[in-house]
């Protein structure tokens, strides 16, 4: 009856825990609703770090296209990210410019070119092998196409403003277009496999899409490190308790020995 | 001499409810330890065909770049599915559940285990488990596609049948569990007069050091599997960081059993490879102690090593450091047994019947499983290495090529024990050497393929890593020719085997000594046992137990 009890007492708990979380995070359905096989409106026009205004159908010029959205103010994930791509075309045997492209969009429609530049300098440098600075644009563009490219990618994204500053959550994943501007595979994460990016490039070229390979998806969320404490000072309460019941039955094993009579012998 | 004739636990049996007509209610009733071990056998036996199969299906699927048979989701479904049913179903009740069910009492000189009845209800819940697994194949969005190692969070993001399958899992572990609780208790109580700690054949240390793994390990799967549970259902967000949780705490809890769970497999292997080796090299085993407490030592360490899955997850450097040195010392309890067993063949007269050659084999294919083990959590070395084809292979060396290698040793040498006849023996060195060659040809090029940049659990991949993929293909069909090739020889034997008397082997453990196939109850008289289980002089025994069983117990 007790353990009844008990574990009515635990489901109830964790119902009231998890709706009390719930309501924190219920407004933020940002994520990547993914779209494969699906085309991105190739006649928007934006602007690259050096001012030129064209359509994305130029920018990707007949070649597979590796897509990041990103904002260049990004404190968080868009960093590592970016340096992420970087050091993955730097091991991946394609030819940058030749094989493939890549374009990185800005989400906040007040970055401007200038601001562009300096990313795409701090990036590229970080690149070892022989890379033509025209195969990585840095875009702007206003609201109205921004929002017209990441739907179209399923990128879901929310503007905060707190305390004065204004940053976006949203998800972290590059994108493969094909020549056409088909989505032909997203990699989720900040840091990317080679193999993947290479697979996923081929496949992009010969117009194919393939399935996401890393399902999870990473956040540009504040972590609190705080609140996990507790999951460890139960894990040491549960461990030694039942350490303590298998020590005391391994006590108990050895000093009653063996059975020395058989009941029923015969 | 024809013990054939004779009744044998095939012919009678207790069960848990009276007396049944129905030769089927016998079996499935039975509080019987040898049928319940039989019964265990054959059905780990056919999940591990179907098992064989949907792997044969992936390797038929990566023959060529691109889609060829199945698409990526069904690609995801079949690797979880071979996962789930090689390790919960076949390898982790492996050699206990069948071998140790059936040999430990007779091997310690008892008339069963401490509780037959715990013990039937171990496999029902084994049976319960399977169905589980096997139903949530058909319902719903099918079958898991996490792999066998339900990750958050994916596993609690994904639409298939996580639920289903973990619940089964659950339900295996508890199952291992009471088996473990059962053998721990045998071993302790049940062991015959005389026979002290350090008098017990090799076996039965190797499970006994494995019942408690059994018993510290397994409930913290339970746990992390009902909070997986918890969290798809109630959504209580303990793996889940937007509510404060962390993802890696679940990789954290899952490696904590799951990396004793491979000494959980391999451990009674060991004990099974110590067993033949001095049967068929007819002499006393090299550091009997050491043996037996390197296994308790594995056992031990082998606790304090899961973190060595995690080195590129996100740890600190300290821990890296830490998990990875204690996984170097696990390599050294293990470099004792396999230098014990090369110093018992050493100058040995080595008869190499079939289950000899598959120990021989075993040292070769877990010497290399073991090592590569080594290689891989070398922290720098691991970065390059992790989730590659080289873990694949590393693992299939030590899992296939030490565990179910001898688990298939085990089924050739105590086969005359099980049936009182013996299988032909030309034809099974031919199953062995098509094994081993097949199975080398099948994991050997994954490791090049790994060490390449070969990412495991994919679909589709580049086109220089095609000749790996087509050569592992081929090696596949050899080794599941050959596996077929072996179930039919043996299960030939079972109705047309030459009978064979009680001890073919000339060995000297217990369970030689009493008629084969054993009768119900094993001993008439339990035998005082105070002498050291492997003793030969001149490639003989060294004493004629059956006189020692037949008189039986003088208190």
């Amino acid at each position: 009856m007790l353990i009844r009890y008990l574990i009515l007492l635990f489901i109830s708990i964790s119902f009231l825990y998890s709706n009390q979380l719930e309501t924190k995070t219920q407004e933020v359905k940002i994520g990547v609703y993914e779209n494969l096989g699906g085309t991105i409106p190739m006649n928007l026009k934006f602007v690259d770090e050096y001012g030129n205004k064209k359509t994305l159908k130029e920018f990707i010029n007949n070649k597979p296209t590796i897509l990041t959205l990103n904002y260049y103010s990004c404190t968080a994930l868009c960093s590592p990210l970016l340096s992420g791509v970087a050091d993955v075309l730097d091991k991946m045997q394609l030819k940058p410019y030749i094989d493939y492209n890549v374009l990185t969009i800005s989400i906040e429609p007040l970055d401007t070119p200038a601001l562009a530049l300096d990313k795409k300098k701090a990036h590229l440098n970080n690149i070892k092998i022989p890379f033509p600075p025209q195969t990585w644009s840095f875009l702007t563009g206003n609201q109205k196409n921004i929002d017209a490219i990441s739907d179209s990618i399923g990128f879901k994204y929310q503007k905060r403003i707190k305390d004065g500053v204004v940053d976006y959550l949203h998800p972290g994943v590059i994108i493969v277009v094909s020549p056409n501007g088909k989505i032909a595979r997203y990699l989720n994460g900040v840091r990317f496999l080679s193999f993947d990016l290479k697979l996923a490039v081929l496949e992009a070229s010969q117009e194919r899409s393939g399935p996401t390979i890393a399902n999870t998806l990473l956040y540009c969320f504040a972590y609190d490190a705080k609140s996990k404490t507790y999951v460890f000072q139960a894990e040491k309460v549960v461990g030694s308790f039942m350490f303590g019941i298998v020590l005391i039955f391994f006590i108990y094993l050895v000093r009653t020995g063996r059975k020395t009579k058989e009941k029923d012998d015969g | 001499m024809d013990n054939l004739t004779k009744k044998s636990f095939y012919d009678e049996t207790h069960t848990v409810f009276g007396h049944h007509e129905s030769k089927l209610l016998q079996w499935i009733f039975t509080i019987d330890h040898k049928r319940i071990a039989l019964l265990y056998l054959v059905v780990m036996m056919a999940f591990f065909i179907i098992a064989i199969f949907v792997a044969l299906s992936m390797r038929m699927e990566l023959f060529a770049p691109g889609q060829q048979i199945m698409d990526p989701n069904t690609y995801n479904q079949a690797f979880t599915l071979h996962g789930v049913i090689m390790i919960f179903l076949f390898v982790i009740p492996g050699i206990p559940a069948v071998f140790g069910n059936f040999l430990l009492p007779l091997l310690i000189g008892a008339r069963d285990v401490s509780f037959p009845r715990l013990n039937l209800l171990s496999w029902w819940l084994y049976m319960f488990g399977a169905l589980l697994a096997v139903m949530s194949l058909f319902v719903g969005q099918g079958f898991a596609d996490t792999g066998w190692t339900f990750y958050a969070p994916y596993s609690v993001q994904t639409g298939t049948n996580v639920i289903f399958a973990l619940t089964a899992a659950y339900i295996l572990g508890l199952a291992s569990i009471l088996t473990g609780i059962n053998f721990v208790v045998t071993v302790h109580r049940l062991r015959a007069p005389g026979m002290g700690f350090f008098k017990m054949p090799l076996f039965v240390w190797g499970l006994y050091s494995t019942a408690w793994i059994q018993i510290l390990a397994t409930p913290v799967v339970g746990i992390t599997l009902i909070l997986v549970i918890l969290e798809r259902t109630l959504g209580i967000g303990i793996f889940d960081p937007s509510k404060g949780g962390d993802p890696i705490l679940y990789e954290h809890l899952f490696w904590i059993y799951s990396h004793p769970a491979v000494y959980l497999m391999i451990l009674p292997a060991f004990g099974v490879v110590s067993e033949i080796l001095p049967t068929f090299c007819r002499r006393t085993i090299f550091g009997y102690r050491s043996i037996a407490i390197s296994s308790a030592m594995i056992a031990i360490i082998g606790y304090l090593v899961w973190g060595h899955h995690l080195l590129t997850s996100g740890m600190s450097e300290w821990a890296k450091i830490i998990f990875a040195f204690l996984t170097f010392f696990v390599a050294i309890p293990t470099g004792i047994k396999f230098f014990d067993w090369v110093a018992t063949m050493y100058k040995a007269s080595i008869i190499f019947a079939t289950p000899m050659l598959w120990v021989v084999g075993t040292i070769i294919t877990f010497a290399i499983g073991g090592l590569t083990g080594l290689t891989l959590v070398t922290i720098g070395v691991d970065v390059h290495l992790h989730d590659t084809y080289f873990v694949v292979a590393h693992f299939h060396y030590t899992i296939f090529g030490g565990v179910v290698f001898m688990l298939f040793a085990a089924m050739h040498y105590w086969f005359p024990k099980f049936t009182g006849r013996m299988y032909c023996e030309r034809s099974a060195k031919k199953a062995f050497y098509g094994i081993f060659i097949g199975f080398n040809t099948l994991w050997f090029p994954m490791f090049l393929a790994g060490a390449y940049g070969m990412p495991r659990r994919y679909f589709d991949y580049l086109p220089e890593f095609e000749i790996y993929h087509k050569i592992a293909g081929v090696g596949a069909v050899i080794t599941i020719a050959s596996i077929l090739y072996m179930l039919y020889i043996l299960i030939k034997a079972i109705k047309n085997g030459e009978p064979c008397g009680n001890n073919p082997w000339n060995s000297t453990t217990l369970e030689w000594q009493i008629s084969s196939p054993p009768p119900l109850e094993n001993f008439k008289n339990i035998p005082y046992v105070d002498f050291m289980p492997y003793e030969y002089e001149k490639g003989q025994p060294k004493r004629d137990l059956t006189k020692i069983i037949e008189g039986g117990n003088h208190d």
